[in-house]
Order: structure tokens, then sequence, then C-alpha cells
């Protein structure tokens, strides 16, 4: 089967309210990972990055779109909900409904914690490097990463496994884990490789290196214990819809897996003759291309989890 | 040490943080069980609290409204394959959550049964009190005065705030079955 066919299947066979539900997912999760893994990469790798422009656009861009997407989340739930026109999504009686909900009251939430991780944006666009240094900063933003992924956890399949409490530490790790690695590589392509400054490139590129690879074990460990709680046996991964996307899943995160291996490969390798070179474009450029093709492939991956969300594990 | 503006900021953050968290968590939030539930469970609006669907299949509906336009168009057990959220405006059986609806609508089979009723407290009404001073203690004068005026007029509604009212020890109440599904 082509890569990605069935995920094409998936998205040609929705209703168009389940559609806009798993775009805004999609862009919750692309959001997330580009302000929280960003901001990880930034305070524990490269604190100048936080002064540097594409970089803090790339941060300004994913807390926009994460309160964007939490806000436009709890209108369309309603209407996927209850199978009305897409413009319903913000009809005030319908949105009073769903926020008299679990879903709506866990949603009502994050977006209050996008609007406090306005907070540590300002603060970091303001202060720059310094606040990227300083720890209570630091300890701000942590506090608001856990509030964001928790939130984030609370409206998943993790929340109605039989063992919660194993299964909510285990999809709280695996989206820690993947903002990490892909706010990382969104950071890494679009503030560091472009500067190609050849001391930013020696000290940051193996620092990210190492995170990504910790960051990849801890989602796949946590993947795996939470295949295994919400799905539960072989036959139901095999046969049920909600196994045939997390097999989709899999299959384009061991091409990503393949591209990252790549990367990593490059640093061993090429990385000290590109600090030499003082970031020669042509020493630089296939690094580059396998982190963009990284990129591209997780935002494939993101989708594929965004179908997962909206699918029944079917247990 | 004096505590700097962005310590104070940081300290604020983790406390809203928390507060948000436990927001979300529904703390404080009174669940439809215990009496006290928001308007829209009062109301029979109901979701499981992810956007994935009931992980056990709900049962069809017993003689809900399907009138409303913000339910869905098929039946949960349909929807459930599809991994659509439930929030269905339907009217809540008499007690339980969704999770224990029957599966069929409850058959009322009117069986005389002698069913005793809690017993509920005794309360003398206004003579009693009065007449507590002048009436010794184990004399049957007022309870037989109150039971043969009760007895005797059909002004019961009226008197027993007056005389009091004791509820009888046993009556025959038709007791509604539940029928399990197939």
């Amino acid at each position: 089967m082509a890569m990605g066919e069935l995920l094409a299947q998936q998205a040609f066979a929705v209703p168009e309210a389940r559609a806009w539900y798993v775009i805004a997912r999609v862009l919750d999760y692309t959001a997330t990972a580009l302000f929280l893994g960003g901001s990880a990469f930034v305070t524990l790798l490269w604190p100048a990055g936080a002064g540097e422009r594409r970089t803090r656009r790339l941060l300004t861009v994913g807390w926009v779109f994460g309160l964007l997407s939490t806000v436009a989340g709890i209108g369309l739930e309603g209407v996927w909900a209850t199978q009305r026109p897409i413009i319903d999504a913000v009809d005030w009686q319908l949105l009073q409904q769903v926020l008299h909900l679990d879903f709506g009251r866990v949603w009502v939430a994050k977006a209050l914690l996008w609007v406090l991780a306005g907070v540590v944006l300002a603060d970091l666009l303001h202060r720059g490097e310094d606040a990227a240094r300083s720890v209570a900063w630091r300890v701000g933003a942590l506090a608001i990463g856990v509030g964001l992924l928790r939130t984030t956890g609370m409206t998943g399949h993790a929340s109605d496994a039989a063992e919660a409490g194993i299964t909510q530490i285990a999809d709280l790790v695996h989206l820690a884990g993947m903002c990490l690695w892909v706010g990382g590589l969104a950071v890494l392509l679009i503030g560091v490789l472009p500067r190609r400054r050849a001391q930013e490139l020696a000290v940051v590129v193996p620092r990210y290196s190492t995170l990504a690879l910790i960051s990849v074990l801890a989602v796949l460990a946590a993947g795996a214990v939470l295949a295994w709680q919400l799905v539960g046996s072989v036959d139901a991964v095999l046969h049920s819809g909600y196994g045939q996307i997390l097999l989709t899943k899999l299959a384009i995160l061991l091409v990503l897996l393949a591209a990252a291996q790549a990367s990593k490969s490059w640093v061993k390798r090429r990385l000290d003759l590109a600090v030499v070179l003082r970031g020669d474009a042509a020493t630089v450029r296939p690094f580059v291309y396998s982190v963009a093709a990284e990129t591209v492939l997780v935002l494939i991956v993101l989708l594929a989890a965004a179908f997962l969300v909206t699918a029944s594990p079917g247990r | 040490m004096p505590v700097r503006r962005e310590q104070v900021v940081a300290a604020s953050l983790v406390g809203s943080v928390v507060v948000v968290l436990g927001f979300a968590s529904g703390l404080g939030v009174h669940n439809a069980a215990d009496g006290g539930g928001t308007s829209a469970q009062a109301g029979g609006l109901s979701t499981p609290s992810s956007a994935s669907p009931p992980m056990t299949s709900e049962p069809a509906q017993p003689g809900g409204t399907q009138s409303s336009d913000s339910q869905y168009p098929g039946d949960a057990r349909g929807q459930a394959s599809t991994g659509q959220p439930i929030m269905t405006e339907l009217p809540l059986p008499p007690t339980g959550p969704v999770a224990t609806w029957p599966a069929q609508p409850p058959t009322t089979t009117p069986t005389p049964s002698v069913t005793p009723q809690p017993e509920t407290p005794c309360h003398p009404g206004l003579l009693g009190p009065l007449l507590a001073p002048v009436v010794q203690p184990g004399l049957p004068l007022v309870g037989g005065l109150v039971a043969g005026v009760t007895t005797a007029l059909p002004l019961n509604g009226l008197l027993s705030p007056l005389v009091g009212a004791c509820p009888t020890t046993s009556t025959t109440v038709p007791t509604t079955t539940p029928t399990p599904g197939p």
C-alpha cells in the first residue's frame, strides 16, 4: 500500500464536520509542538535563539495557532457531535451545550492556559536571551507546558482506558516527547540552520541530536504502552479501523526514523567538517534536506494522530 | 533577598496552572448522581470526556424524543464505529448513569404487593403540645381522639396539621419491574 493511502481514504471518506475537527486537532498538535518544543529548545539548547527573529516568529505562530485551534475545537466538537453544518460552530446555544460537558470544561481550561502562555511568550519576546536563561521564566514555562500537555491528554482515549493512571502517564510522556522532538526539529530547520554559524552548529546540533534520541525513545515506549492499553490485542490492530490507522502511523514513523537516522549519521560524520568550513552551504545541505524530510513526515504522523483521536479503538 | 518581579510572575503562573487544572479535572463540580449536576446534565445531555466514542456500546434509548436538532441522526451503536462523541438531548432514566440504562423500556406491571413504607416520624401536630400539660402520659385519651376524628371526618388534609398524622405501616402499590434486554 502506498504511504499515506489509508489516510487519504480516511480524509475523503470522513464527513465534513469530522474533517474540520481533524484539521483543528492537527493544528492543535502542531502548534503545541512548535510552542512547547520550541521553547524547550531555546531554553535548554540555544538561549541565544530567543533573540533570533525567525525563532521568535515561530514561537509566536505556535502560540497564535494553539489558542485559535483550541477555541475552534470547542465549536467543532459540538458540530461534529450533532452533525450540524460547519457554520453552527459559532452557534452560541451549541457552544453552551459543549461548555457544560467535560470536553468543553477541559478545553476552556486549555484555552485559559494558552492565554497564560501568552505571558510566557511576551516575557521571552521582551527580554530575549535573559528570559530564556532565568530560572523564573523556566519555571513558569514548565508549568504552562505541563498544563497544556495534561489538558490535551484529558480529552483523549487515555481518559477512557481501564488502567487510567498508567495510560494517562504514558499519554503525557508521549505528548512531551513528541513536542520536544518536533518543536526542536522546527527550530533547528527554521532558526539554526539558515544562519550557518559554525560555533552554533557545533554546540546546538549535537545537543539536539541527543535530546531527539531521548525523545524518540520516550515516544516509542509510551506509544507502545498506549497501544497496549487502548487496543489490547493484535486482532484489534489488524481488523479495526483504529488499528489500521495506527499501523499506517507506525509505517510513516518508520520512514521518519530512517530520515532521523540519516540526520544523526550526518551529525556524526560531517558536522566537524561543516564547522571547519564555517557552515559551508554544500556541506550542510544534506542535513537540511534530511531535517526537512523529517519535518514533513512529522506533519503526516500528526495527521494520523488526529485521525486516531476521532476513531474508536474498538475494544 | 528581595522578591523580583519575574519570580512573582512565575509563582502566579504556577498557581494559575494549578487552579486551571483543578477546574479542568472537575473539582467542585457536582455530578448528576449527587443531585447537583450542571444544567446540561440535568437536561439529559451527556457525552464522554473524550472526543472518542464510548467504550461500551450503548443501547437505543428507551422512548427518547428524537426531535432535537442537536443529536445524532443514527443510533448510538452505529455512531460508535465512526468514532463520534455522544451528545444527545435525551431524557435521563429515573436511576443510574447512561451505562446502566436498560436495553428496552421498562415495563410497568401492576403487581399487587405489600410494600412496607419507610418509617416517617409521627408529628403530633399543634394539639399535642397544647394537651400535653393536662393529659397524663400513657392515657389513651388523645390518641383515641385523634384516631377517631381522622377516621370519621374526611378532613384529613385540614386536620393533620392540627392533630397530627401518622402514616400507615403498610400499603399496596404497583411496582415497576425493569425487563432486561436481549
